[in-house]
């Protein structure tokens, strides 16, 4: 755990330079799913870094190895070949106690849907990782993040007395208050309705913005990524393209270039 | 996870074969917690038809035994019938007491038209040795000596060797013979009431077709010498063959030595009085034996239920989908059946096989701990095998019915909607029933109580142990609030997320909490109330002796207990009183007599040795008298009485051998003996006159406290055997080893039971686990580390098994508090609560819910953390 060097990106306030360290990377990673005939090759020789302080959306049409190169790069499973890093640790060098601290201290997650645990308050599940570690949430930054995805008067609530786009922002505001060298999420706004989708973006998209907070997102959203610093194109199991400044119709007529 | 994939398949699939491809995948899919579901019947069943083969073997044989064995037996004539034994301690542990028939009257009937043969039953005292001098244990009611009996009449048949003749010869059951190792031809050593007799065994018979009487091991001697060598007054019974009818029988025999008109009785009522009385002695073993079976039975069954309930609720969404492509609600409530009858034929077949593996186990185990009810191999019958297979099978169906109605009755829109979890459990209508349930349970048991009266009692410790049941569910709520209120409020909250995570989990389905828990509870609660029983009764036997008993070693007959007979040779008590340092030595001995028809144990004791050795207590009068003649008697006994009797009165007391004597009172006492309560006492000299000599039951040794005095007690009492010799505490507290050996017994069998509640836990815990695999690979990805994972299962589980024990700890010293008090009162039971053992029993019970939990804890940890994303 100690050897793991935190990286304490997310200073409160200011922006981090732009050629700053890389928050996380996969260097030749290669993910093969099953053997022989049923040989799925998910990840395929991929090399891609995501700087500290971006926005980086990850797209590409179903099936095409988005989900596989974010776990893979989160730490959550485990590469065929190659290696994935969190700054400068090497991962597959990790035990799993290590690599679930490595998750805990440094990691963010924001999933589609059961983000939460239903039998904890909003606010409990906020501070869950802090907790598991047994710290408490910085004051600052807890008051920060709450107000800003403003919930706090949800925070005594439990998640089945929440909507979807509440709960959203408490898996949001989990991912950050743990301060985090980077975040993770999986179509985070895949089951929201648009507008609600549009103001998770905007809050992920502030967070980045204003506390240089690192922020890695899979979609296959093209006005999803358009919330994006930095969209990464990823087509059977090889990252294809990149554009930086995206919006929406850029990404659009780029996606329609797979032919699906 | 799985379950989506089967009903896509069903779908396609023509639709009979469908619904059987359902169940199948369904069952394949859920595998484990079926095989913990059917872990849970196969030990019920296994228990279940372990205790049927022991009911079998205790019973089952013994009534055509008894039947072959008297079958040539035409009319029996026996002494008039005086009254109730105490403590069945009548010959052979019959609840009757009887007079005899005197001596010689046999030969009144051989002139009797229609009398082919008539012979006299002597019998007596009379048990074999070993080469040590240790009486011969062959787990019988008692040990007697006999008249041998040729042909006809006779109960055994000679098969090896010849009868005896003269005073040096006996016949052995073959069951003796092969205990002690004796072949026709050697010598054998034999206690009897007069004293110790070497003799040589001339003949090995059996009784009926297997061998030994069923209540007594028999020694035979010649007829001729029988009366003499037994010491016997008069003839147990006189067996009649021919066709003479009762009445001409009756007339020809006359009167007992007390002036009744003998009985006379047809064989076949004869026989069927010692069927009864073998039934009646037995049905309390069997009812015994049943009633753990049962427990153990409901623990499973809570089980099976507990499972379908929570297997229905997983799948509902699977069950709603099977209705929206068309299944009917027959066919629904077809598979969840099917899945039942599947795992209920696999389990009671194993499980009844397994029953007989268990049978020998549990043998060797009651052999252990002591206990030998049970002589001989255990008889195992094909009806047994197959009641407990039905018996499983039926339980099986019926706690899987009311959970497949409940899957038959989803509707098809539940296959739209998320499942929901049916926290709904602690309604407050059922709330409110289990709280009127509790308190009418503890008003009854007050009452009970105050007015010592049972009714009241046993009422309200049904209700409080239904508002158990109903109230489970809040209890569970309940408790977890409070654990979790306790710990938030001593530790830092922050620091015990995963206690929390466990404390939340447990409560998230309280109804499933709440069952899962009770089988532990029945367990636990079962324990506890046996443990204060044991306890209390201990204390108040040993506190009594301990404090009355002033000599300081006491020699004991070998078998003591419920129904001792005294086996200390004659002489030991002069030898023990001629060794130096001796100060003080008197010898108890015991028979049966009756007093206003009531059966009761008199007793003897030297009465000038007696006030330095135990303490009578007396209250009125005093023990001079009984030199003369008098008795003294207890307080507890008078005060039974309607007309009080004090000292100078005369009590009436019937020896069935030596008829009515009228005894003077010339004390009253306050102490009972160990084995005579109320106590009856004479002086020896006084019922030897009585009732002729006997055996000494206990002798109470007073020394001088040297070591030299004390080894040479210890080597004569080695010597003479058939004695123990203990220390007067080691004495106080062996009153209560045989309520050792009965709380060992009820341990072992209520084990059963909470292993399969244990089983229940795990299966829980499992099924829980396999519900929220998302979640906790969520846990996983933000941070929960594989340990943090299987200590919160561990603890979740705990929380159940806590629950569980304590609530069955509370229930059970509470009910037998409420039983003893309201039973036991004027007995001066004292209750006593073993603090150190509850909270032995309370922590195991604890520590059972994470033994539980080790498997799904471990299971859970190695869930990936990408779990939460798919
Ligand atoms: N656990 C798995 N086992 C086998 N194949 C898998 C597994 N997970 C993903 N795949 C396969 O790997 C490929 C990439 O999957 P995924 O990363 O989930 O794609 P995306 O998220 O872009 O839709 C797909 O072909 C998928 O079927
Ligand atoms: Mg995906």
């Amino acid at each position: 755990m100690t050897a793991i060097a935190p990286t304490s990106i997310t200073a409160p306030g200011g922006r981090q330079p732009a050629n700053a360290d890389l928050a996380a990377r996969l260097v030749n990673a290669s993910k093969i799913y099953g053997s022989g005939d049923s040989e799925v090759r998910a990840l395929d020789d991929v090399t891609v870094g995501f700087r500290s302080g971006q926005f980086t959306a990850i797209m590409g049409p179903s099936g095409s190895g988005k989900s596989t190169l974010m776990q893979n790069a989160a730490g959550l499973d485990q590469l065929t070949s190659g290696s994935a890093y969190i700054g400068d640790t090497d991962l597959s060098t990790l035990s799993d106690r290590d690599l679930t601290l490595m998750r805990r201290a440094h990691i963010g997650f924001i999933f589609q849907s059961f983000n939460l645990i239903p039998t904890l308050s909003a606010e409990e599940n906020i501070t869950l990782p802090l907790a598991l570690d047994k710290r408490r949430p910085n004051p600052e930054t807890f008051d920060r993040v709450i107000d800003v995805l403003g919930i706090r008067e949800r925070l005594d609530h439990r998640p089945n007395e929440l909507s979807g786009g509440q709960q959203q922002r408490v898996a949001v505001a989990r991912a950050l208050v743990a301060e985090p060298s980077i975040v993770f999420g999986d179509e985070p706004t895949g089951n929201l309705d648009s507008r609600t989708g549009a103001e998770i973006l905007e809050f992920m998209q502030r967070a980045v913005q204003e506390i240089g907070q690192t922020i890695v997102m899979v979609t296959h959203d093209p006005g999803a990524a358009a919330y994006a610093d930095r969209v990464v194109f990823v087509n059977d199991g090889q990252i294809v393209d990149e554009m930086l400044e995206p919006t929406r119709d850029r990404v659009f007529d780029r996606m329609k270039a797979f032919g699906r | 996870m799985t379950t989506a994939t089967t009903s896509t398949a069903s779908a396609t699939a023509p639709r009979t074969s469908g619904m059987t491809r359902v169940t199948t995948a369904g069952l394949w899919a859920n595998r484990s917690r079926f095989t913990l579901t059917g872990l849970a019947v196969l030990l019920s069943v296994a228990f279940l038809t372990a205790m049927l083969i022991l009911t079998t073997t205790i019973s089952g044989t013994a009534s055509d035994d008894i039947r072959e064995a008297n079958a040539g037996i035409d009319l029996v004539v026996t002494g008039a019938e005086l009254g109730e034994s105490a403590d069945s301690g009548g010959p052979r542990g019959a609840d009757i007491l009887s007079s005899v028939v005197p001596l010689g009257t046999e030969a009144s009937l051989t002139a009797v038209d229609g009398v082919d043969d008539a012979v006299g039953i002597v019998t007596g005292y009379a048990r074999a040795l070993d080469t040590d001098g240790i009486p011969v244990d062959t787990g019988v009611i008692t040990y007697t000596g006999q008249n041998w009996v040729d042909g006809e009449l006779g109960t055994h048949t000679l098969v090896d060797g010849t009868a005896p003749t003269g005073a040096d010869q006996v016949v052995l059951e073959a069951r003796t013979a092969d205990e002690l190792d004796l072949a026709v031809g050697d010598p054998v050593e034999i206690l009897t009431s007069t004293g110790t007799l070497d003799v040589e065994v001339t003949g090995i018979a059996d009784y009926a077709s297997s061998g030994s009487d069923p209540d007594a091991a028999i020694v035979f001697f010649d007829d001729a010498v029988a009366a003499d060598v037994l010491a016997a007054t008069g003839l147990e019974r006189i067996v009649v063959d021919g066709t003479a009818d009762a009445a001409t029988v009756a007339a020809a025999v006359g009167t007992d030595p007390l002036g009744n008109p003998l009985t006379v009785t047809t064989g076949a009522d004869y026989t069927q009085g010692l069927i009864d009385d073998v039934e009646s002695r037995t049905s309390f073993q069997t009812t015994f034996l049943l009633f753990f079976a049962g427990v153990a039975l409901v623990a499973g069954t809570t089980i099976i239920y507990n499972t379908f309930v929570i297997a229905v609720a997983q799948r509902t969404r699977e069950l709603a989908l099977l209705r929206t492509i068309g299944a009917s609600k027959r066919q629904v409530l077809g598979s969840v059946m099917i899945e039942a009858a599947v795992i209920g034929v696999l389990a009671s077949a194993v499980g009844a096989a397994f029953g007989v593996v268990t049978v020998f186990g549990l043998i060797s185990l009651f052999e252990a701990i002591g206990l030998s009810f049970l002589a001989g191999s255990p008889v195992i019958t094909s009806s047994s095998l197959i009641a407990g297979f039905a018996v499983g099978l039926v339980a099986t169906l019926a706690s899987a019915y009311a959970p497949a109605r409940k899957a038959a009755s989803i509707a098809p829109i539940a296959a739209l909607r998320d499942s929901v979890n049916d926290a709904s459990a602690a309604s407050i209508v059922r709330n409110g029933i289990a709280v009127a349930l509790l308190l009418c349970g503890i008003g009854l048991g007050i009452w009970g109580v105050v007015a010592g009266s049972w009714i009241p009692a046993t009422a309200g410790i049904g209700s409080a142990f239904v508002g158990i049941i109903v109230g489970g569910p809040g209890v569970t709520s309940i408790f977890s609030r409070s654990v979790d209120g306790a710990i938030g409020r001593f530790r830092d909250a922050d620091s015990t997320i995963v206690g929390r995570l466990a404390r939340m989990n447990a409560s998230r389905n309280p109804k499933r909490s709440a069952s899962t828990a009770f089988a532990l509870t029945l367990g636990v609660a079962l324990i506890s109330f046996f443990t204060v029983m044991a306890a209390s009764l201990g204390a108040s036997t040993s506190s009594d002796v301990g404090d009355a008993l002033a000599s300081d070693l006491v020699v004991e007959s070998l078998s003591t207990g419920p129904i001792g007979e005294a086996t200390i040779p004659g002489d030991l008590d002069t030898t023990i009183a001629g060794i130096d340092g001796v100060t003080s030595i008197s010898s108890l001995r015991v028979t049966t007599a009756l007093a206003d028809g009531a059966g009761l144990v008199v007793g003897s004791v030297d009465t000038d040795a007696v006030t330095t050795t135990y303490d009578l207590g007396v209250t009125d009068g005093s023990l001079a008298g009984l030199a003369d003649g008098q008795i003294a008697v207890s307080q507890t006994y008078l005060d039974t009485l309607e007309t009080p009797l004090a000292v100078g009165d005369t009590i009436e007391l019937t020896f069935p051998t030596a008829g009515i004597v009228d005894a003077e009172i010339g004390a009253i006492v306050a102490n009972d003996l160990p084995g005579l309560a109320p106590s009856f006492i004479f002086d020896t000299t006084t019922l030897d006159g009585i009732v002729g000599p006997g055996l000494d039951d206990t002798i109470y040794v007073t020394t001088n406290g040297s070591e030299a005095t004390f080894a040479a007690i210890e080597d004569a009492v080695s010597a003479a055997g058939g004695a123990t010799l203990f220390t007067a505490e080691a004495y106080a507290d062996s009153l209560g080893s045989f309520i050792d050996t009965f709380t060992n017994f009820v341990y072992a069998m209520l084990a059963v039971a909470v292993v399969i509640a244990v089983v229940g836990i795990a299966n829980t815990t499992v099924m829980a686990v396999n519900e929220r695999v998302r979640e906790i690979g969520m846990l996983r990805a933000v941070g929960m580390t594989s340990a943090q994972i299987r200590s919160m299962i561990r603890n979740e589980a705990a929380m159940l098994s806590v629950q569980g024990s304590l609530v069955g700890l509370a229930f059970g010293i509470a009910a037998a508090y409420v039983a003893f008090s309201a039973l036991g009162g004027d007995e001066g039971i004292i209750i006593s609560v073993p603090v150190v053992t509850m909270a032995w029993i309370a922590l195991a019970g604890a520590v059972s819910g994470v033994l539980a939990a080790a498997w799904p804890a471990w299971k859970a940890s190695r869930l990936p953390p990408l779990e939460a994303m798919s």
